[in-house]
């Protein structure tokens, strides 16, 4: 489905706060539905500031709405080692 | 090549084809074929707005707001394009208003008709996102590349072909020329940006009926 290697919650998110629509969210943060489908189905990274918004919906934070899809792969190849 | 950039591609000949066929009869038949230009492009653009805000109620299928003012540009820019090479093609110099043919008349006319449909469709748009400005900035890279590959392949034309086959081209005929390759390259950015949006399609039906 998408080669991105960030997933999200936001569907369950939405289920979880009385079924939210994919419209009322994309309308609470200011996009089009579309975007919406677009991140649920993993096809688009957000910006930070988007990231945010979502989060601020939800009233979560940014990493419990979006993970790493392969955390281990994400740290080993991201994690600074031998700093210091 | 990928089914939504043949359906695209396809979208764009076949109103591209109208245009020239308008071109060509309108020349033949001496009858100002402009108007029907206009009047199908209108009408084309009220059914299809008809049928987007139907499915928008009824499934949730509809292409997004911005993605739609993109399907209503390329139609109206490639018939504008069908309709300029094959009049250039036919008449030449004698496209100039005044000169025996109502051809120029014709193509400012669905230039009329051409921007009032993108006026109706950007009236109608709610939201542009990030996500919109980024597909825009892809297309907008597509378009430059093709028009500097057209302006270079016309520049070369110019300088290297035989006379013979640059005898008609005017000042007047190279300026029409100049016009076909902008519009050449802004149609290579709807159809970047379109076939971007085109994979939402798949998503947006089953998204909808999970919801």
């Amino acid at each position: 489905m998408s080669d991105l290697p960030i997933g999200n919650n936001l569907r369950k998110r939405r289920f979880e706060n009385a079924e939210m629509t994919q419209a009322q969210l994309a309308e609470r943060v200011g996009i089009t539905r579309q975007t919406i489908v677009a991140l649920e189905t993993a096809r688009y990274a957000p910006s930070l500031e988007l990231a945010m918004k979502l989060a601020a919906v939800f009233s979560c934070s940014v990493d419990e709405l979006f993970f790493w899809k392969d955390e281990a792969a994400a740290k080993a190849a991201y994690e600074l080692k031998g700093i210091g | 090549m990928e089914s939504s950039l043949a359906h695209t591609l396809l979208f764009l000949a076949i109103f591209f084809a109208i245009g020239a066929s308008l071109a060509v009869s309108g020349f033949y038949l001496d009858f100002p074929t402009g108007w029907l230009g206009a009047a199908g492009l209108l009408g084309w653009t009220f059914v299809i707005r008809g049928h987007w805000t139907r499915i928008e109620k009824e499934s949730g299928g509809e292409p997004s707001p911005p993605a739609r003012a993109l399907w209503v540009q390329c139609a109206g820019y490639s018939l504008l394009l069908g309709h300029l090479i094959l009049a250039l093609m036919i008449t030449g110099e004698n496209l100039r208003l005044g000169n025996g043919n109502a051809l120029a008349i014709d193509s400012w006319i669905m230039i009329a008709a051409a921007l009032t449909t993108d006026f109706i469709f950007k009236r109608d748009k709610k939201t542009e996102d990030e996500r919109d400005k980024e597909i825009s900035a892809k297309g907008v890279r597509a378009s430059y590349r093709t028009l500097i590959f057209l302006i270079v392949s016309l520049s070369f034309f110019l300088a290297f072909a035989p006379p013979h086959y640059k005898s008609d081209l005017t000042h007047f005929v190279i300026g029409n020329i100049l016009i076909a390759l902008i519009l050449s390259s802004y149609l290579s950015q709807l159809v970047s940006r379109l076939h971007s949006y085109s994979r939402d399609k798949a998503f947006l039906s089953v998204e909808e009926n999970m919801g």
